[in-house]
């Protein structure tokens, strides 16, 4: 089957997530607790996980981004990860947890080869996190962190990145 | 009317009621016959929901009548915390319950 670039990034964005298994820099371990988008509530006993999805993207040509070259469209992917964790320490794993998560987008980020998304990305841009908690019969903590990817293709094709 | 009596029966551990061992903290520690409840909901946190328990426990206010956010409650052989509580009015207290502390980092 022929993958649509945008399902390519999405694909290598959970790749690149589930390298974060709490051994060489990573303090996470989220190795076990990847999720593309999660219509079904999550079981604490999971914890920690990150939910990761795409909640939009938007498409220029030469018409209405002058940089845009013609013959291609250049997509902006908003991109959000969700972390959760559980218990007393569960707002300081959520911090280490958001920054294992830009350290391991920065790896795609900065990269050139192989980085940027398995190369199929121009360039990632960092938006920023925000974070929650909410006592039951625990401590669970929640942050969803932003950033954008940009990729182009060519006008009209959706499966041949340029 | 609901009178002591019929509080003490319907906190009776040969009934529903289960012992915990209440602790206020830093005074006295006694044991409180209660009805434990480990009611499952689910909690939206941000985007995405948990299935998280809301446990509590409900007992006659006048045997808790010091009850502090944090005091302990040890029930079969699990130590929980003492969250918002709710005293009905009619001699009945319902005491949110948690595993890790209130405010606790």
């Amino acid at each position: 089957m022929t993958l649509s670039v945008r399902q390519q990034i999405l694909d290598n964005i959970g790749v690149r997530l589930k390298t974060i298994n709490g051994t060489g820099s990573y303090v996470t371990d989220f190795s076990a607790g990847v999720f593309e988008w999660s219509p079904m509530p999550i079981e604490t006993e999971a914890l920690p996980v990150v939910i990761y999805r795409e909640t939009g993207c938007a498409t220029d040509n030469t018409n209405t981004n002058s940089s845009v070259s013609i013959g291609m469209h250049q997509h902006r992917l908003q991109v959000e990860l969700e972390l959760k964790f559980k218990g007393a320490t569960s707002m300081a794993n959520l911090r280490q947890g958001v920054a294992d998560i830009w350290k391991a987008v920065g790896v795609e980020a900065a990269g050139a080869t192989p980085g940027r998304w398995g190369g199929l990305a121009v360039m990632t841009d960092p938006g920023g996190d925000a974070i929650a908690t909410n006592m039951q019969d625990r401590l669970y903590s929640s942050a969803i962190v932003k950033f954008t990817i940009i990729f182009r293709t060519l006008e009209w094709d959706p499966y041949t990145a340029v | 009317m609901i009178g002591d009596d019929d509080i003490a029966e319907f906190f009776d551990p040969d009934e529903f009621a289960v012992p915990a061992l209440y602790a206020r903290i830093g005074q006295y520690q006694k044991t409180v016959n209660g009805i434990f409840i480990p009611a499952g909901q689910d909690i939206m946190l941000q985007d995405t929901a948990l299935e998280a328990l809301k446990p509590q426990f409900i007992c006659a206010t006048a045997d808790v009548p010091d009850l502090r956010r944090n005091d302990t409650f040890v029930i079969s052989s699990v130590t929980y915390y003492a969250g918002p509580n709710n005293p009905d009015g009619t001699g009945v207290t319902t005491i949110q319950l948690s595993l890790d502390r209130y405010g606790a980092k």
